[in-house]
């Protein structure tokens, strides 16, 4: 197969996966495939400016609906990660000119893990925690979002984050993160998804 | 110096090649089946269809749920 993908190299029947994709399962390579759906790439941290009075601080944290190249770029650092983690398999039109990108990861054994285990996984990395299942470590300046117990499984005596957002905060992310970890807050993300749901 | 110009330092792994390489080869065999029973386990839902795929003017296409 090319990067460019017809509907006929891909199987006539998918399941739903989480929020963003379709899923199916190759079982000559064990892997999941994985089709972004509703033109929707996965979700983007930030932070955006409110309407505050003047005690308040204005900056709000965002998850926003992500370009297909930050979608790109975040499964790239993803791979950086966790090594070999992320394969792109191509890219298809689905149909009605919607673009659906297509990647592919190895199937896990989906031992649950809870959320203090998680806190405690990246505790041990370095990590400081700044919100609900986001992570930041700054000798790396590294964070990663979205890390709850859908997104991360156990494998022996580690977790593996296969379904996180990691991110290099910049700018005014990146000073709203350290404001906030110097005063020992947590912030709460706002998911922000514009494109209508089918 | 401006800060968006200092070089980003590279990324400490979360999981080393090697780390990974045994995760991965310790797996249980499954069939597709058993395999997405477990994500349905594991997303506390039912497995729903996601696209199916159809023909539209004689051309295959995916159509959404």
């Amino acid at each position: 197969m090319g990067l460019l993908l017809r509907p006929d190299d891909l199987p006539a029947k998918v399941v739903r996966g989480g929020q963003e994709h379709d899923l199916f399962h190759d079982s000559a390579r064990d892997r999941f495939l994985k089709v972004t759906r509703d033109g929707i790439f996965g979700l983007s941290p930030g932070i955006e400016l409110a309407l505050v009075s003047a005690h308040e601080d204005a900056r709000r944290f965002h998850l926003w609906e992500a370009t297909p190249l930050e979608y790109l770029e975040r499964l790239d650092l993803h791979n950086s990660l966790v090594p070999g983690l992320n394969a792109l398999e191509g890219v298809v039109e689905p149909g009605e000119g919607e673009l659906a990108i297509v990647t592919s990861q190895p199937r896990f054994d989906l031992a649950p893990v809870t959320a203090a285990e998680i806190d405690a996984w990246f505790g041990g990395l370095g990590f400081r925690k700044v919100a609900e299942a986001a992570y930041y470590r700054a000798a790396d300046n590294l964070g990663v979002f979205d890390a709850h117990d859908k997104n991360v499984v156990r494998a022996g005596d580690t977790l593996v984050p296969f379904d996180v957002i990691p991110c290099r905060p910049g700018g005014g992310f990146l000073r709203f993160i350290e404001d906030t970890l110097a005063l020992g807050h947590s912030v709460q993300a706002v998911r922000r998804v514009t494109t209508p749901r089918k | 110096m401006n800060r968006a110009t200092i070089p980003e330092p590279g990324v400490k792994p979360l999981l080393t090649p090697e780390r990974m390489a045994r995760i991965l080869s310790a797996r249980r065999s499954t069939t597709s089946a058993a395999a997405y029973q477990q994500v349905a386990t594991h997303l506390g839902r039912p497995a729903s269809p996601g696209r199916r795929k159809s023909s539209v003017n004689g051309r295959a296409a995916w159509v959404c749920c």
